[in-house]
């Protein structure tokens, strides 16, 4: 039976208890799933070329062996396997290949293998957010068949495109626009279309990118309140009631037009780096509170919010999760040749910043795998809501990536290639991730100019232009930040000569490049100050 | 009875009555929200109806009050729909419904201020039907200003229910299905009440009818869609009352008809004759309702008294019965019984393997091959938890999302719908697991309940049985081995001479050569090991081809039906060559000679019966023995009449019936001479020594002769030994020390591969050990280490004490006798030490010291 079925007969104890009945869960009953998948892994792992080059011959008889044994890794001890698409090699036969970028990496893009167990997995949990997303109360949700879905996100070869195609078995949800439709239109016109369908026909969800919905919002705002007086005409019937619907509410409320007087929401999903940030933005246009998810082309959509959005809580049966405390990536950072430890789920403090480690379960490919992202455990259990599983929130990527609003991630090679086409006379450098006023994200370039260099006399507005060129062309996602976001990412901040050396000498430590401290970043421009 | 007049009355009866006994099944059942609003509606539809009877029947007040009752519920029924969709929907809004609850107000208050009605009538007209008069009743109204405003009011709130249905159903918060249904029965309830307004219609009930049509498709609605289980509703007694009114209603039919015709026939009649009628008619309807009574509790108590003759069956039938297999049955069958479940699996416990695995199938050609760990998440949910679990609770069961996808597939494959746990005393013992139904039907809450009861009593017999079966096991098991014993050995022997006909038994009789000097040697809890090794090899290469017992001692048997002689063979050389390279494989060299010798018959090609059979084998096993050992022996005819029949051989008995073992023990001593010049004649000494302190202690001839080739022998591993090392005229470092000491481990490894002196091992092995457990190899203590060694010990001490070495010249008699008595208790046994000394003082032992020194110089 499937969900749509479920749903008419409202059976709605039934599907809670099957989607979000993991809430229940006390954490030991969450490890005891945790580590009998992982034995479930490894011995799929064993039997593939992938799983003895990761694991060796020897295959670990325990968890805590397998810890032990098996190293960290990274998407270079994969590499050669995966974008050859080696099916054989796998653990399990993959039904899907999903794709993302490789920021920094040998090969523009990644591929992750996608096998059925995991797809299955992977649409029960975009089901449970969808559920979480229509509750504000345990055991309550008002998701039903035949909801309309402003889906505003990529199409398959990614992750997030595997959704509308997944869950059509099991529950009826009206994408707008379609999805066949949806897949044949850029980023940008498939939001629009959707949003002219949604006028007519109502939204009851909306899933996207925190960045991407608060553009749209503030777009939508604009746009409404400056047709208010003409947008009604030439519009369907239903679009144009709803037009006027709204107007009326936003005139009630004296101000203008907002998402939230057109459509009143079921639920919405957002997701990407700096959700924390837009999250208060995003209620206030719809006037729902979003409810956050975290996910990825690796460990695929891994942790949600619960009914109370006060964190976000990993699912127990998606990867076996290991953290890296703050403490250990600092030193693994320094120390290249350190290995760093981890600790189980089970095992976190509360307020402690972790680096995750995932290793696919269900056949998938990676074991140990550093996924890149950090999160800061908010609480280990949540007695006042019943949710005895830690919660957390996500910080950042690691330092060594500048992830802008979830649509690009700038690394240390990035940089450099761009340095290096741009031939500008560039000495020392290091780059920040920082927030406007407003808290938005953006790339902070610190840099000095080679002494022998004629660029003195370029302004930091010329250099900054001419920097932007090349990483729009070294990164393919930098340029949609401007033209979809419209967002200007980039910062350029021109320091004296030798300010950076002078710190080595005055703190005889070297300086990071990729996001140093806070307090380093100060003491650079008290430095600079004092040279000036 | 003319169309007009069956519409004037039946109709209102009719639904007046089912909306009745509808409304007394709700007020019975257990309610929820869906239910409450139905019973509201349903108040309103009876007050309707009622009022419309009445008004009919022109009862007390009046027609004219009736029809405004009538016209109020009238107006409620709509209002209500309106409100049970909404609900249905969970769309109920409050402001709508505070508007239509105005507008019922107002047109209510209408309605009773005589502005919707001004005058209603029933007019009676005496006609004649089959020329019997009969008076035909027709209602007259009239109707005031306000009417078609109310009415317009009246058909917005049916209007408002169609809209509130298609909005349920398209936002899919209400089944379609049931969606449809609401939105006809109201069509049809706007029809029947605008075919009212008709005044050549509006005199029959026809809004009544609609309203019934409509109340009937409202309670397939709920029915049909889950929101109300009727089944549950309807009890035993309601029923039973129904057909009895039935009954009742057709009696007295019945009883006016005779009654009637019987005055036709006679003109008239007294009341004696009319109760003489009613007497009549009532005991012809006795039986009738006692039929009925008959029927209505079969109807009900079918499933019911299924269950209970299936469970009472069950019941006997495990409480007589000590067999698993047997209760496995017949659960399998009460089971398929009541619920006519397709395939059903029983698992058990198995404490040997500590898994759960399928041990009964209900198809007689499908055994599923499927164990399940205790660790697997089943077993542990049910040790913690009663009652049966379903595939879908699996499936919604966050515990559950431990299992793996091959786990999750097998049972898809098996087409597992329930898992019912047996327990007994807290304790899994067992798990039932059944497929789908025959029908396809899910499995009810009650299916549950009895799955449940079942496993439970089950758990109770499986218990039973197990303790049943364990002190049987335990009666024909032989504690040390598990083996069957040597009661059950002959049991079984009988049994499978009974069994096999003319086919083929083949008896493997397998002694282990030098047990005895094992036991000796490395104590009994050595040999018990040692025993269960054999009994572990034995049951993993017969398996399941036949019965392997301990005989007694080290002797055991392996019995195989239909296996032929030849087959016997090679499967006694698998387990003689698996004996052997175990214990030539041991880690411990000094335990690397235990071996078997085996003797094989086959009824009945070689034996006549049982008892010819045993003691036809166990002949070819002595065969085997005197053979040499380490072999297998075929029983045949011919060897049993050879006149050189086997006797029991004892060890060093063979030494002067076989002069060729003296020659080779010479051969090796002249060999260990030849290399080792400074201990020349040393292996003679120590013999001469070592078997005039035997014989001080009465040891028996053959202990002597094996206590003599022990001495001769005792250093044959130095072969093995570099001469630098052997000969070195300096102390010896550490790692050339450890060199010499391997000298013991070699004897035993060049001394076992002459099976014939393979007892000399024992005393070969601990020549080096000490008293106090600090010598080699393997550090016994005290008396652990055998008598011969420890006499060995001190005879090879006192020689290399008095002789002279590479590294030191031999000592005094006298000194070396104060060292061995100062070594005694720590090195050497006391008791033995004293025994030399006195041997050596009184001359009894004759050292020729100088001969010895020339003979070395």
């Amino acid at each position: 039976m499937n969900l749509d079925r479920k749903l008419k007969e409202k059976r709605y104890e039934e599907i809670w208890q099957e989607y979000c009945g993991f809430l229940d869960l006390t954490i030991d009953e969450f490890m005891d799933i945790q580590k009998r998948l992982l034995m479930e892994q490894i011995g799929l792992y064993g039997n593939c070329e992938l799983g003895r080059r990761i694991m060796g011959d020897h295959l670990p008889e325990t968890v805590e062996a397998f810890r032990r044994t098996v190293p960290l890794t990274t998407y270079d001890n994969y590499a050669d396997l995966l974008l050859a698409k080696a099916e054989n090699a796998m653990p399990s036969k993959p039904l899907l290949w999903i794709q993302t970028t490789w920021e920094g990496g040998t090969n523009p893009i990644k591929l992750a293998p996608y096998t059925e167990s995991m797809i299955q997995c992977h649409k029960g949990t975009f089901i449970t957010c969808m559920i979480l997303a229509t509750s504000r109360k345990r055991g309550e949700f008002s998701l039903r068949s035949g909801e309309k879905f402003l889906y505003g996100m990529a199409p398959l070869p990614y992750l997030t495109g595997i959704v509308p195609h997944m869950i059509s078995d099991e529950l009826t949800v009206h994408f707008l626009p379609p999805t066949k439709e949806a897949e044949a239109m850029s980023f940008g016109q498939r939001n629009k279309v959707g949003m002219k369908m949604g006028l007519s026909q109502g939204v009851d969800l909306f899933f996207g990118l925190s960045s991407v919905i608060m553009v749209i919002s503030r777009l939508l705002a604009e746009k409404k309140n400056s047709s208010e007086k003409t947008g009604f005409w030439g519009r369907s019937p239903r679009a144009t009631f709803r037009l006027l619907r709204g107007w009326l509410r936003s005139r009630k409320q004296k101000r203008g037009i907002l998402p939230k007087d057109l459509w009143q929401l079921k639920g919405l999903i957002c997701a990407g780096t700096d959700t924390a940030s837009f999250k208060p933005q995003i209620e206030a246009y719809w006037g729902i509170r979003p409810l956050e998810i975290f996910g990825g082309t690796e460990p695929t959509c891994i942790a949600s919010e619960t009914w109370a959005r006060d964190g976000l809580v990993f699912f127990p049966d998606v990867c076996f999760y290991e953290f890296i405390p703050r403490s250990e990536m600092d030193r693994d950072f320094q120390d290249p040749d350190y290995i760093p430890r981890t600790y189980l789920m089970d095992e976190l403090r509360a307020g402690e910043e972790y680096e995750l480690v995932i290793s696919s379960l269900k056949g998938g490919a990676f074991a140990r795998y550093r996924v890149g992202d950090v999160f800061r455990c908010l609480r280990v259990k949540n007695p006042e809501q019943g949710v005895m599983l830690p919660h957390f929130t996500y910080v950042d990527r690691d330092p060594h990536v500048i992830d802008i609003s979830g649509f690009t991630r700038i690394s240390e090679k990035t940089i450099l290639k761009a340095f290096e086409l741009s031939r500008l006379q560039i000495g020392e450098w290091f780059a920040v991730k920082d927030f406007d006023e407003q808290d938005r994200s953006f790339f902070h370039l610190y840099l000095e100019l080679h002494e022998e260099s004629n660029s003195y006399a370029v302004s930091r507005e010329i250099i900054k232009d001419h920097l932007a060129i090349y990483f729009r062309y070294v990164d393919a996602d930098y340029k949609d930040l401007k033209a979809l976001l419209g967002i200007d990412p980039l910062v350029v901040t021109i320091l004296p000569g030798g300010t950076i050396k002078r710190y080595r000498l005055k703190f005889n430590r070297k300086l990071r490049r990729m996001n140093p401290s806070h307090f380093d970043v100060i003491e650079i421009n008290k430095l600079a100050n004092d040279s000036l | 009875m003319p169309l007009s007049q069956f519409l004037f009355w039946g109709v209102p009866i009719i639904a007046l009555v089912s909306y009745c006994l509808l409304m007394l099944f709700l007020v019975l059942s257990t309610k929820d929200r869906y239910i409450k609003t139905f019973m509201l509606v349903l108040g309103a539809l009876i007050l309707w109806t009622a009022s419309a009877l009445f008004m009919r029947m022109d009862l007390s007040p009046g027609s004219l009050f009736w029809n405004r009752i009538m016209v109020t519920g009238m107006f409620f029924v709509p209002f209500l729909i309106h409100v049970f969709v909404s609900v249905l929907g969970g769309r109920l809004r409050k402001l709508p419904l505070f508007v239509a609850g105005i507008a019922l107000t107002a047109a209510l208050a209408a309605n009773f201020s005589g502005m919707v009605v001004q005058e209603a009538a029933i007019i009676s007209t005496p006609i004649f039907i089959h020329q019997q008069p009969t008076l035909y009743r027709e209602l007259t109204y009239k109707l005031g200003p306000l009417a078609i405003p109310v009415y317009i009011l009246f058909f917005l709130t049916i209007f408002s229910v169609l809209v509130q249905a298609r909005k349920a159903s398209q936002a899919g918060t209400a089944p379609v299905g049931s969606i449809r249904l609401v939105v006809t029965g109201t069509i049809i309830m706007f029809v029947g009440v605008v075919l009212n307004l008709v005044p050549m219609l509006g005199r029959y009930p026809l809004d009544i009818l609609a309203t019934f049509i409509n109340a009937l498709l409202l309670v397939v609605a709920i029915y049909k869609y889950r929101m109300l289980e009727l089944r549950f509703m309807i009890t035993r007694g309601l029923a039973f009352f129904a057909v009895v009114a039935a009954l009742i209603t057709v009696y007295l039919q019945g009883l006016l008809w005779v009654d009637h015709r019987f005055t036709l026939f006679s003109g008239n009649h007294s009341t004696l004759i009319t109760l003489m009628l009613i007497m009549l008619i009532a005991a012809t309807f006795q039986p009738l309702i006692i039929l009925s009574r008959k029927v209505v509790s079969l109807i009900f108590q079918k499933a019911d008294y299924s269950r209970r003759q299936a469970l009472k069956n069950f019941s006997l039938t495990i409480s007589g019965v000590l067999s698993l297999e047997k209760i496995c049955e017949s659960l399998t069958d009460a089971v398929q019984s009541v619920l006519r479940t397709r395939k059903i699996f029983v698992m058990t416990y198995s404490e040997n393997s500590q898994t759960y695995d399928v041990f009964h199938s209900s198809s007689h050609i499908y055994h599923p091959e499927l164990t399940l760990e205790t660790d697997h998440p089943l077993p542990v949910w049910f040790r913690k938890n009663e009652t049966s679990l379903t595939s879908q609770a699996m499936k919604s069961l966050p515990y559950f999302k431990s299992m793996w996808d091959q786990e999750k597939r097998l049972l898809d494959q098996l087409d597992i719908e329930v898992i019912v746990p047996v327990k007994s005393r807290n304790e899994l013992t067992g798990m039932i697991l059944l497929s789908s139904k025959e029908d396809n039907r899910p499995y009810q809450p009650d299916d549950l309940d009895l799955l449940t009861y079942l496993g439970t009593s089950t758990g109770v017999a499986f218990d039973n049985a197990r303790l049943y079966a364990a002190a049987q096991a335990e009666a024909h098991t032989d504690s040390l081995t598990k083996l069957y014993n040597h009661r059950y050995f002959c049991r079984s022997l009988a049994e499978q001479i009974e069994q096999v006909g003319s086919g083929d038994l083949s008896l493997l009789l397998i002694d282990l050569d030098y047990f005895k000097l094992y036991n000796d040697l490395y104590g009994h809890f050595d040999g018990d090991r040692a025993l269960q090794q054999i009994a572990a090899i034995l049951t993993r290469l017969v398996g399941t081809r036949g019965i392997v017992s301990r005989y007694g001692g080290e002797e055991f048997t392996v019995l195989l039906p239909h296996h032929p002689t030849q087959q016997a063979y090679e499967m006694a050389e698998r387990i003689r060559i698996e004996i052997q390279q175990t214990f030539m494989n041991s880690d411990d060299v000094t335990q690397q000679f235990l071996t078997a010798s085996i003797g094989i018959c086959t009824y009945p090609r070689s034996a006549p019966n049982g008892d010819e059979l045993l003691k036809r084998a166990d002949f070819a096993m002595y065969t085997a023995k005197n053979k040499g050992k380490n072999q297998t022996v075929i029983y045949t005819p011919a060897s049993a009449t050879n006149p050189s029949s086997p006797s029991k051989s004892q060890p060093g008995g063979n030494f002067d019936a076989e002069p060729s073992y003296a020659a080779t023990i010479y051969a090796l001593t002249a060999a260990i001479d030849a290399k080792d010049q400074y201990t020349f004649g040393h292996s003679q000494r120590v013999a001469e020594y070592a078997v005039t302190l035997g014989k001080s202690l009465n040891l028996d001839p053959s202990h002597l002769m094996i206590l003599k080739e022990a001495a001769l022998l005792h250093d044959i591993g130095k072969i093995g030994i570099p001469e630098q090392i052997l000969n070195k005229t300096g102390p010896l470092i550490r790692d050339e020390l450890e060199v010499i000491r391997k000298h013991v481990e070699m004897s035993i490894t060049i001394v076992k591969h002459l099976p014939s002196l393979t007892y000399v091992l024992p005393a070969v092995i601990g020549h080096h050990e000490r008293w106090d457990g600090k010598g080699y190899p393997r550090g016994t203590q005290g008396e652990n280490t055998p008598l011969l060694a420890r006499c060995l010990a001190i005879a090879d001490t006192f020689d290399a004490m008095t002789s002279d070495r590479p590294y030191h010249r031999g000592m005094g008699i006298h000194d070396a006798l104060h060292e061995i008595e100062r070594n005694a208790g720590t090195q050497f046994d006391p008791e033995l030490v004293v025994l030399f000394s006195k041997l050596v003082k009184n001359k009894t032992i004759s050292i020729n010291q100088n001969y010895r020194n020339s003979m070395v110089g």
